[in-house]
């Protein structure tokens, strides 16, 4: 479970996030959905020990947040990536599973079926400065996922991937939260979000404007996001010239 | 006009990356060896020697072709012309610091000869550089970065992390140039007075000595990964350490390798603090680039000194060392761990 009272965030004056409380039950989905800077990844650096809040508490699985052992019990992909470009994809997997402590022959297995699922086989080899976005972002996860944690925390997962590997990663999800884990994602791809997710919550200026279980939305995601968090602007570019049914 | 603007346009555009990538070349006013540069200095004999590692080194990324830097997919894209391409061509030749440099040079007539074989030298390091990115594109496992081991362990993980780290950065190529010099001069069979093996083993860790003073800058943005893990901050320092240590050692075994490995350990008891408590990003192929006032004199000066006589002085003074590094190990790794929360 992941339960997070009342949490406030200042870098000086600005207040990045502000008095959010929410909770997300053991073994389900909860997206955490708003625009570039509403304070989606503050929220996530600060479920998983990156940074302390100003204020308010957050426990993960029963650990508190700014507890050492919190890092055992959670996966992550973090905005950044966090990735050396001196290891190569395969390497990134060793160094998690060692750093967890897992048997070389565990962390062998896992790794190559993590690269098989996320269909990362051809670039085990390759040094991260030399990968795509989309095999960094695979990388990443490989990463959230190689020590079986029980939360998992993903900083826009399906973002810059290929549609199949989104896929196959919406099913590893589902399949994942029905072991039991806790996930709690941000993305902005409303279709992908509204497939996966069991609850729903929207931030925007650092504020909680919306919390709800998906089952229970009272109109589309993607109307109840223009509605709750910001709508589309639509001021026209002049200079591309007339549209065509005005130029003819 | 406007054909001619786009010309402009884009040499503009070059010659500020090119400015900019220049200026990075600065990073070696923040090196102890720069330092040990301006005190040898003092004595323009002894310098030149040194000047000349420093001149070679630097020739790698000052032979750098200014039109590398537009890509060559956007480069694709933009509607120019043949001949607009070859003007840019052309003028991007004028943004190299080696042409300046061979133009000079040449136009001293007393020197031409000198100017012709540094322009020869960076076309040909070009062309080498070339070759080597090809031929890794085709076959990745090339690369002989791959190639190097990881002894077992998370902390072997992370040796090999930072070996490779260590080795994209300019300090080591200048401590092996000194090595490889001195072994040469003996190998030629010329007199060698008895201290200047211990003397080139200090030059040489000091050499490498900025490395202890940036050792989370030249992970880029994995350095956050170390928060994310669960690793306490001592494993994190001693696996960067015993990097520093083995490839120290290495280059020094030639020369004095006691001496070397005593210069090494002070040079990390001081240079944890600056490691971990301001983390300074660093560039790859680049000199590592830490602080002169008053970390890089400290270091300089003690490494110097322990260095100098602890074969004279005996087993208590390397004792003594290794404690103050091993402290200093512990002291900062419970520093990192306390200060695990991201600034932003």
């Amino acid at each position: 479970m992941i339960s997070c009272k009342d949490i406030t965030k200042n870098f000086g004056e600005f207040h990045a996030v502000s008095h959010a409380s929410f909770l997300v039950p053991r073994g389900s989905i909860c997206a955490l959905l708003g625009p570039n800077g509403a304070g989606k990844s503050t929220v996530v650096k600060i479920l998983t020990g990156l940074l302390r809040a100003t204020s308010g508490s957050v426990e993960i699985c029963g650990t508190r947040s700014d507890d050492p052992a919190l890092k055992r019990i959670i996966g992550i992909l973090p905005e950044s990536l966090a990735l050396f470009d001196a290891l190569t994809v395969a390497e990134h997997l060793d160094l998690t599973g060692a750093a967890y402590k897992l048997e070389p022959a565990v962390i062998r297995e896992r790794t190559d079926q993590l690269l098989r699922v996320l269909r990362l086989e051809h670039g085990r080899s390759t040094f991260i400065h030399q990968c795509s976005y989309g095999m960094r972002k695979k990388t990443a996860l490989a990463m959230a996922l190689l020590p079986n944690p029980r939360a998992l925390f993903l900083d826009e997962p399906f973002e810059g991937i290929d549609p199949v590997t989104a896929e196959t990663i919406r099913m590893q999800l589902r399949s994942i939260a029905r072991r039991g884990i806790t996930v709690l994602l941000t993305s902005h791809i409303l279709s992908l979000v509204d497939r996966v997710a069991d609850k729903v919550v929207m931030i925007n200026r650092g504020r909680i404007v919306f919390d709800a279980n998906t089952n229970e939305l009272p109109d589309t995601l993607e109307n109840l996001y223009f509605e709750m968090v910001e709508r589309a602007e639509g001021e026209e570019l002049a200079w591309l010239g007339p549209e065509a049914s005005q130029a003819s | 006009m406007a054909r001619t603007g786009s010309i402009t346009g884009i040499l503009k555009a070059l010659r500020q990356a090119s400015w900019r990538d220049f200026r990075s070349l600065g990073s070696v006013g923040g090196q102890n060896f720069f330092l040990f540069l301006l005190l040898v200095a003092l004595q323009p004999e002894s310098a030149q020697f040194f000047f000349l590692i420093l001149a070679l080194i630097l020739l790698f990324p000052l032979s750098a072709d200014p039109m590398q830097k537009i890509p060559a997919d956007r480069r694709a894209t933009w509607p120019l012309r043949k001949w607009e391409w070859g003007a840019i061509r052309l003028g991007s030749l004028a943004l190299s610091p080696i042409s300046w440099a061979a133009a000079l040079l040449i136009g001293s007539r007393t020197n031409w000869s000198a100017g012709v074989l540094l322009l020869g030298s960076a076309i040909v390091l070009q062309l080498l550089r070339l070759l080597v990115k090809s031929s890794l594109k085709r076959l990745p496992e090339a690369n002989w970065f791959y190639w190097i081991p990881a002894p077992p362990g998370v902390i072997g993980s992370l040796m090999r992390l930072q070996w490779r780290e260590m080795l994209r950065t300019l300090d080591p190529y200048v401590a092996l140039l000194l090595v490889i010099c001195t072994e040469l001069f003996r190998l030629s069979g010329k007199p060698l007075e008895s201290a200047a093996l211990r003397i080139m083993s200090l030059v040489v860790a000091l050499a490498i000595s900025t490395q202890t003073q940036v050792l989370f800058g030249i992970d880029g943005s994995g350095a956050e990964r170390y928060r994310q893990l669960p690793i306490r901050g001592w494993q994190i320092l001693l696996a960067k350490d015993l990097a520093f240590l083995v490839l120290l050692g290495l280059l020094v075994l030639p020369l004095d390798l006691v001496s070397g490995l005593t210069a090494g350990v002070v040079a990390l008891a001081i240079g944890h603090h600056r490691s971990v408590m301001n983390v300074t990003p660093q560039a790859q192929w680049r000199f590592t680039s830490g602080v002169i006032f008053p970390d890089g004199v400290i270091q300089s000066v003690l490494l110097f000194a322990a260095g100098n006589v602890v074969r004279e002085q005996g087993l208590w003074l390397a004792a003594l060392c290794v404690f103050a590094w091993l402290a200093s190990l512990l002291f900062y790794g419970w520093q990192w761990d306390r200060n695990r929360f991201a600034r932003s």
